[in-house]
């Protein structure tokens, strides 16, 4: 499997089929019992791992916050591949984390306490430590879990529309297959630890691949605004003829 | 040069930022502060005991020592080392603790806790009664071999192959604890009362008694040992995030964890075979340094250190006062003070974040 850069490739698949195993394997944090994974060329086993943090990124699912630690200090993390002991702060360490903190629009927050804020303005603050570390990969576990569809809307437009404007490769796992169609390039599709399917939206994202990946009848339409694709269930349920009248 | 970065912190860059660190004011004031109160409480220390002796007389002693006089005799046979065994016994339990309790990221995690201070004890009861004629130097020896011993069998049984369980190493830290309290205690009936009086003396952490061998042991093995937790210290700040996270930012998280475990222990080890196991101290100083230094590691490595000093002497000294002229042992007192502090703390800590 090949990750193309530049784009945004999401990784779909139902429970349990090994979504977050595939990308902390590739984030090295799970070692692969075959197989490796190469970044630039080398092995990602083989080389420092302090290295490989200044081009990969990775924010796992669900991150717990240590308390007391205020929202610049967290983003202020994401510079610890690029510091040694004694460069600890260097004005790129400063730019990098209250551009990181601009991009995600926690600018303003910076010296507020994570523990005060809310689940959606957290979760942007993580995304802004990963995005402080700067690096071309950006690996994201879920991050729309748990999250108001307005905020989850907002989250992955502000996620694509980095790789757009600063040509970064963002890998992700995501539950919902239709904001996964709406915003990827390209999808991998994951059935019991096999990647089935792998492709740009439009030629994976069809019904006979969601059948076999999910087990499920779908129809799929487009999006009359976008244009992008959307799959609806078979719900398999008896019609209700006032809800059809009301309709 | 510095130039300001918000309220409470400046930046240093040296050299083409080639030497470049972020400070945070708020901890500067409080290490210089507790510093400052750690040198007063030295003098007191000094001062403070049956033998009496004027402030004058102290300074006199301290700046033209005349060996061989009684004050001198005093001051720099008896408090003078015992002052420092005081100090650096509570800095390095303080540092212990700050060090097991960021790595497991569980605030209960404390070298008198998980069975360390335990393994110490139990080793050293045993050879009192079952080797009467054992050199008391040797004390130290065997009290090192227990902890780390006990320390490698927490190690041993809580490492599991495909993750780290910070608390699996706690909870079996504190059965193993529990099991080598109640086999030391059984060893305790079973020796001679003479034995028996003799070992509970060294279990109650007795700084009374320490000479200029012993105050050098534990600052060569501080200034060994504190290196590599400052060294680390930015790492143990990546940690604090989670292990995922810590791996995703580059940080060698094996290589770290048995590198800290084992300072963490030596650190712990050595304390405990010179003064006899001193509670409490690796649990109350990193929580009250935290609550000045709510962040970096570093600083609150060095905060927890000098409060654990601190701690310890006050210790002391109060237990020297308080039923005069016997004396209370320190570890004793550390429990007796410490666990009101360490409540009061807690307590206070629920209505930290609403403000």
């Amino acid at each position: 499997m090949k990750i193309v850069t530049g784009k945004t490739s999401i990784i779909i698949g139902a429970n349990g089929c090994g979504k977050s195993t595939l990308l902390k394997t590739i984030a090295r944090v799970l070692k692969p019992q075959s197989g490796c994974v190469i970044l630039d060329g080398q092995d990602i086993a083989k080389t420092k791992t302090k290295q490989v943090a200044q081009k990969l990124g990775l924010l796992p699912q669900g991150p717990v916050t240590p308390e007391g630690l205020t929202v610049k200090e967290l983003v202020s993390q994401g510079r610890y591949p690029h510091q040694s002991f004694l460069r600890q702060w260097s004005r790129a360490d400063e730019e990098a984390v209250c551009q990181a903190m601009q991009i995600c629009d926690v600018a303003a927050l910076a010296d507020a306490l994570i523990d005060n804020l809310s689940g959606g303005q957290r979760q942007r603050c993580w995304i802004a430590m990963v995005l402080a570390q700067q690096t071309d990969f950006i690996l994201l576990d879920e991050p729309t879990t748990f999250l108001d569809l307005k905020v989850q809307i907002d989250l992955m437009r502000l996620l694509v529309k980095l790789v757009n404007e600063n040509n970064r490769t963002l890998v992700m796992v995501l539950h919902d297959l239709n904001l996964a169609a709406a915003f990827a390039d390209r999808l991998i599709m994951l059935k019991a630890g096999q990647v089935l399917h792998h492709g740009p939206v439009d030629q994976v994202f069809c019904a006979e691949n969601i059948k076999q990946i999910f087990d499920l009848d779908v129809e799929i339409m487009l999006d009359p605004r976008s244009q992008r694709p959307l799959c609806l269930p078979h719900l398999h349920l008896p019609t209700t003829p006032h809800f059809v009248q009301a309709v | 040069m510095s130039r300001p970065l918000n309220s409470d912190q400046f930046t240093l860059q040296f050299f083409q930022q080639r030497l470049a660190l972020r400070v945070n004011k708020t901890v500067i004031y409080a290490l210089a502060l507790v510093t400052l109160l750690l040198f007063a409480l030295m003098l007191w220390s000094l001062f403070v005991g049956s033998y009496q002796l004027s402030i004058a007389q102290v300074i006199a002693t301290l700046t033209n020592p005349q060996p061989g006089s009684p004050s001198s005799d005093v001051i720099w046979l008896f408090r003078f080392p015992r002052t420092l065994a005081a100090i650096l016994v509570g800095i390095m339990m303080a540092l212990s603790g700050a060090v097991l309790q960021n790595i497991t990221r569980n605030s209960l995690a404390d070298p008198s806790l998980v069975g360390i201070s335990q393994g110490a004890a139990l080793a050293v009861v045993v050879a009192i009664i079952a080797f009467p004629d054992l050199d008391k130097s040797y004390r130290s020896v065997l009290a090192f071999a227990g902890s780390t011993s006990v320390a490698a069998l927490i190690m041993l049984l809580s490492h599991s192959k495909h993750n780290h369980k910070p608390m699996r190493f706690i909870l079996l830290g504190i059965a193993l604890s529990a099991f080598l309290s109640a086999v030391t205690t059984a060893y305790l009936t079973y020796g001679q009362l003479y034995q028996a009086s003799a070992a509970l003396g060294w279990l109650a952490g007795n700084i009374d008694g320490v000479n200029w061998l012993d105050v050098k042991i534990l600052c060569y093995s501080s200034l060994c040992l504190l290196p590599i937790l400052l060294i680390q210290s930015r790492a143990m700040a990546v940690v604090r995030l989670g292990d995922t996270n810590a791996i995703a930012l580059g940080v060698n998280l094996d290589w770290m964890k048995y590198s800290l475990v084992a300072t963490s222990v030596a650190l712990a080890a050595t304390a405990t075979s010179v003064v006899g196991p001193i509670g409490f101290i690796g649990l109350i100083a990193p929580h009250a340094a935290r609550r000045v230094c709510t962040s970096g590691v570093m600083g609150h490595l060095l905060l927890s250190a000098l409060i654990g000093g601190l701690l310890l002497l006050v210790a002391d000294v109060l237990g020297r006062r308080l039923i005069a002229p016997s004396q209370l042992p320190a570890g004793v007192l550390t429990q007796i003070i410490g666990v009101p502090i360490f409540v009061y703390l807690l307590l206070r800590k629920k209505t930290l974040p609403s403000s």
